[in-house]
């Protein structure tokens, strides 16, 4: 019994499979088919552990424990709710603003505290090591950390979008910032590229998984291995 | 002088025949808008003071004023048809003085006497009693009346719940006092009020025309503004022309039948000194407007009758001549007793019609203006995005950039697609190729890991020198798109904790990661079975809220995961019950495909982590993006994509699925290279740059 | 005129949660903690939200006026009622009930990343193609550079002298880049957070 339903899963799985593979040879209905499969059971799952594992285990255990602070987001929730109603939709902006003040205060500390200082930090210690380091690897050592400052500062100046608006109204950037921005962009350019590189091999990677399950799949069908 | 059985004029077609007392009611309509703007009675028990009650003349009676009762004299024998004479004739015996009141009269005498709705009217006739309305703008005064008069006029209190007639009721003024102080001329003019019969019915206080209202009174901005109001009072325009006596001034202003006069708007007439400079007292001191006094309120004035702002309007910039302001109005002329027949018998003349606004079809009145212009549509804002001049700026120096990188040749579009469906299906096919086939023929070998990436060595070490005791908690925050690759990539390291009897509790921000993480973790702990019998394989469930809920992980991770998946308290039981926080598990692992959601956890946990150290699985497609967290020491080693597997599978010599599809891996790999590089150079060989072809994109 | 009393709870709220941040061992946590965990819940019921509004807002509506997609849109309230259900009767932690996931799911999701391959190797033909630029040859070199670090083959040419010193130094070099783009994302999510908190941006008024 166990077996024929792990079967059947795997029959699932390999028509699934086949179905978005399918794309290969352009948009049909197979593959639209799973498309909306895959958003009417990834809806449906995440409802099911939003009530399972968020709203009973914080919502409703610790009311009929009788908690009283949980009446709170009970309270919020069910104002929260009201903006499925575009009539009562209002009263949904005080839970959303708890939300957002929320959301916002942990972006700014995060960001701040998380990214900003340690990645300033992280691009100022790059000359740490050459204090340590013999003669022979010093100068590399500079030179290797003066290269990632130079492309960090250039990176940036790339982003930094002021400039003066010339009598043919068009607005340039100065000199100086051109010429950072110049090589902040080849940065850029290396490191998106590397970016390009790592999507081409996470999706072989998935490619090679999916193939791998298909063969897997067959052999199973045909008992072959 | 025309025929006294004649019904229009000779000289200017005006309508002769009586006015009948319909026509008076008609009249009455837009007159009722003028009294909504009037000032409300200060009391019934209050009579209107007198306009020129403290101006009664008394000299006395000067030369012209008895020539003109001679000369009435003279006329009072004539038959009553000559109270119905035309006005022009009349106009025409009017002695040079009152001439001066209008000059055009002398110009144009039947132009003159048009209503102000005739056609022989100037076009721009609304302009010209604006003009007038602003002469008569008077010095203000320091009189208490008129602050009193003032104030009250610019504010309507409750204009539609009071009975305009009756807000509008006047006592009339005490004739005995007039009497006294009257001229012994005047007396005879001087009779007590008669109340009349509609007056009574009403039971209003009317004013009778009295002597008073002949009398010369000075032109104070109050009187105007009195008088300006009893010429709009439909009670005042009752008949009372027996106690007129006929003289040729009074033939000239009084009404031509008896019982429709209504001679209180002449109350607004000057006092006049013959022995003086007549026009000196005629025509009021030239005042300069901005520091003349709105004889209404403006807030209170309907829009027509407003002052028009001399800039948007042309015609008041023409210099005015300098007996204009002294002449009576061409409206009030309408109004006057001599037009009086006219009104009564409409025309149908189309001219003497309004034809629109809230006077339409009343004849005789003042045209109109069309008030749509003057509704105010409801507030409207403008779709466009309002930017600044600085965001102006760089949304230009953007456009610049951009046109800088990105161009296309319009050559690239109009390639067939027939081309590129037969690439596109020979891609598919080495690709395919290049991962089945090593698949198949597993005796294909690969490229076995010689470089170890210092990232992975990190790690190695550092699930190394994990302490046995201490637990380690993992999170699962991946979904099934790269679970391919995240699984094989994430198996050594796992197989490596449970090899080495650590406990496992994980959790997710994402629905499906702690599924397809025990799933996977479920084949595995086959393996090890000394790690299966116990529990050390917590699932904490899904962690809503993102950031903001690995914030609260860190601030108290037993608050916010109390329970696990099975709704069982997570804390209590060994060996998870040493975890207070979450610096009490012995490392933290990250396995996501995202390179935000590393950065989450960095931002948020790695603070509170504190020496904890910090793990990551990651995707290679987010690794760059994570490499300068390593590189500044927040994590303490990372694995990214199958060639890091491949590599701590060498490092802890335990060969598992990443090291099984190596060899398709590197094949296809190789591939894509070669894809990549014969593309890149067959595009530089063909490609011929045509400047004359060469498209910016601008957005 | 809106109400300030929103934007004043907002301030509020992300007052008492930044400064967590900043005095992590003062008595704000008796007070943050729970704070967190309310937004957590919230944050539950919004995901709830947001799926009834997909479903009974979008694809019922859909379905209902028989428009252009609504056999797709069916499917989808099928898919969704059928799961839902399932699942609130077996309970997420059921081995069959997680079949959902492991046996649909992932492999529909890990198939459209396997297709996204053939198309990235079919578009990379014309990586030049679009740009003629030195941005454009510095991208088609790092792609192929990284692509052959990515997949391991130097590791034959092992015995060259340096050369794991060269692949270090190589794969160093994004760092560079990446740092410039993390740090000015952060300052993009610093100030798009302080306006957001100050109220200047309210995108809870809706």
């Amino acid at each position: 019994m166990t077996l024929n339903t792990e079967l059947i899963w795997t029959v699932v799985s390999f028509v699934l499979t086949l179905c978005i593979f399918s794309y290969l040879f352009g948009d049909n209905p197979l593959f639209r088919f799973a498309t909306g499969l895959l958003i009417g059971v990834s809806a449906g799952y995440f409802a099911v552990i939003i009530i399972y594992q968020v709203l009973l285990p914080r919502l409703v255990v610790p009311l009929l424990q009788g908690s009283f602070p949980a009446l709170i987001p009970l309270f919020l929730s069910g104002l929260l709710l009201t903006k499925l109603s575009p009539r009562l939709a209002k009263l949904g902006n005080l839970p959303m603003a708890y939300l957002v003040g929320v959301g916002a205060a942990i972006a700014i500390g995060g960001s701040l505290l998380g990214t900003l200082f340690t990645q300033v930090e992280g691009a100022i210690n790059i000359f740490a090591p050459v204090a340590s380091a013999g003669m022979s690897q010093k100068w590399i050592l500079i030179l290797e950390g003066g290269f990632l400052l130079l492309g960090t500062i250039a990176a940036l100046v790339y982003f930094n979008f002021g400039g003066k608006e010339d009598k043919g109204n068009s607005v340039q950037r100065s000199p100086m910032v051109r010429f950072f921005s110049a090589i902040g962009q080849l940065f850029i350019a290396i490191t998106l590229g590397a970016v390009f590189a790592g999507v081409m091999t996470s999706t072989i990677t998935a490619l090679i998984e999916r193939s791998n399950f298909l063969l897997i799949a067959i052999k199973t069908f045909f008992g072959i291995g | 002088m025309n025929d006294a059985n004649a019904k229009r004029c000779w000289y200017c077609q005006a309508d002769l025949t009586r006015q009948d007392a319909p026509a008076e009611n008609d009249s009455q309509d837009w007159l009722n808008n003028l009294r909504d703007n009037s000032p409300a009675p200060q009391g019934d028990d209050q009579p209107e003071e007198p306009a020129n009650s403290s101006e009664s003349p008394n000299e006395e009676v000067p030369a012209w004023l008895a020539r003109i009762r001679t000369r009435e004299q003279s006329e009072r024998a004539a038959s009553e048809d000559a109270l119905s004479a035309s006005s022009e004739e009349l106009s025409s015996e009017i002695p040079d003085w009152l001439n001066e009141f209008n000059p055009d009269q002398e110009k144009e005498k039947p132009d003159a006497i048009l209503p102000a709705s005739a056609s022989a009217q100037p076009e721009n006739e609304d302009d010209d009693w604006l003009k007038k309305l602003e002469s008569w703008q008077s010095e203000p005064t320091s009189s208490p009346e008129k602050t009193s008069t003032d104030v009250t006029v610019g504010s309507r209190e409750k204009p539609a719940e009071k009975n305009p007639i009756e807000d509008e009721a006047v006592t009339p003024p005490d004739s005995a006092l007039i009497k006294d102080s009257a001229p012994e001329w005047l007396q005879a003019f001087v009779q007590e009020p008669k109340s009349t019969p509609a007056a009574q019915q009403g039971n209003l206080s009317v004013q009778q025309p009295s002597t008073s209202a002949f009398l010369p009174a000075e032109r104070t901005p109050k009187n105007e503004e009195d008088s300006l109001l009893r010429d709009s009072e439909p009670g005042q325009i009752s008949p009372t022309a027996e106690s007129i006596e006929s003289s040729e001034l009074d033939t000239a202003l009084a009404p031509s039948q008896p019982g429709e006069e209504n001679e209180t708007w002449l109350s607004s007439y000057k006092k006049i000194h013959p022995d003086k400079d007549i026009k000196e007292q005629v025509i009021p001191a030239p005042v300069d407007q901005d520091q003349t006094k709105a004889p209404f309120n403006e807030n209170s004035l309907m829009d027509w009758m407003k002052p028009i702002d001399p800039v948007t309007n042309p015609s008041q910039k023409e210099p005015v001549p300098q007996l204009e302001p002294a002449a009576l109005p061409a409206w009030l002329q309408a109004l006057s007793l001599k037009h009086n027949g006219k009104a009564s018998a409409p025309s149908h003349s189309s001219s003497d019609f309004s034809d629109f606004g809230p006077l339409a079809g009343i004849e005789g009145t003042l045209p109109g203006e069309e008030l749509n212009q003057f509704y105010k549509r409801p507030q409207t804002f403008s779709g466009l995005l309002k930017t600044t001049e600085s965001q102006q700026v760089r949304s230009k120096l953007l456009k610049n950039i951009a046109d800088q990188t990105h161009w296309e040749d319009e050559n690239l579009e109009e390639k067939p697609h027939s081309h590129i469906w037969i690439f596109r299906l020979i891609v598919t096919v080495l690709m395919l190729a290049a991962v089945f086939i090593p698949l198949l023929f597993t005796q294909i070998s690969s490229i076995a890991p010689s470089l170890y990436p210092d990232e992975v060595v990190q790690t190695f070490n550092t699930v190394n020198a994990l302490s046995g005791g201490k637990p380690v908690l993992i999170a699962a925050d991946f979904d099934g798109s790269l679970f391919g690759e995240l699984n094989w990539s994430y198996q050594p390291l796992l197989a490596h904790l449970m090899e080495r009897n650590i406990p496992i509790a994980f959790l997710s921000t994402n629905s499906e990661g702690t599924t397809l993480l025990n799933q996977s973790a479920s084949t595995l702990i086959k393996q090890y079975p000394a790690y299966a019998s116990s529990d050390k394989w917590m699932n904490l469930g899904y962690l809503a809220g993102g950031s903001i809920g690995l914030q609260g992980l860190a601030q108290n991770i037993q608050t916010t995961m109390p329970l696990n998946s099975a709704l069982q308290s997570a804390w209590l039981s060994k060996p998870f019950d040493t975890v207070k926080r979450i610096s009490d598990f012995g490392a933290l692992i990250v396995i996501t495909e995202n390179a935000d959601t590393g950065k989450y956890w960095i931002e948020q946990v790695k603070p509170s982590l504190g020496t904890t150290p910090m793990l990551v699985v990651i995707s290679a497609q987010s690794a760059p993006l994570l490499q300068p967290y390593y590189a500044s020491g927040q994590i303490s080693g990372y694995l990214s994509g199958l060639n890091s597997a491949v590599a701590y599978e060498a490092l802890t010599k335990t060969p598992q699925n990443a090291t099984a599809h190596l060899s398709s891996f590197q094949i296809t790999m190789v591939l894509a290279i070669m894809l990549v590089l014969i593309g890149g150079i067959v595009s530089l060989i063909f490609y011929h740059p045509q400047p004359g072809k060469k498209k910016r994109v601008n957005s | 005129m809106r109400s300030p009393l929103i934007p004043i709870i907002s301030f509020i709220v992300g007052a008492i949660i930044l400064a967590g941040y900043f005095f992590p061992g003062s008595g704000l946590a008796a007070i943050r903690t729970p704070m967190l965990d309310w937004a957590v819940t919230l944050s539950g019921v919004a995901g709830l939200i947001a799926i009834i509004n997909l479903v009974f807002g979008v694809h019922w509506r859909r379905l209902r006026d028989s428009s252009k997609d609504y056999l797709f849109s069916g499917l989808v309230i099928f898919a969704f009622l059928a799961t839902f259900a399932l699942g609130i009767f077996l309970g997420p932690t059921n081995p069959d009930y997680q079949k959902v996931v492991t046996a649909i799911q992932m492999p529909i999701e890990a198939s459209l990343m396997a297709v996204l391959a053939i198309t990235l190797a079919f578009s990379s033909l014309r990586l030049l193609q679009r740009q003629h630029n030195w941005m454009g040859l510095f991208f088609f070199i790092s792609v192929i550079v990284y692509l052959l670090l990515n997949s391991g083959i130097l590791s034959f040419m092992a015995n060259i002298p340096s050369l794991q010193e060269v692949v270090s130094s190589i794969s160093l070099v994004p760092i560079a880049g990446a740092r410039g783009i993390l740090i000015g994302v952060a300052l993009g999510s610093l100030l798009t957070g302080i306006r957001i908190w100050l109220g200047s941006d309210r995108p809870y008024n809706g």
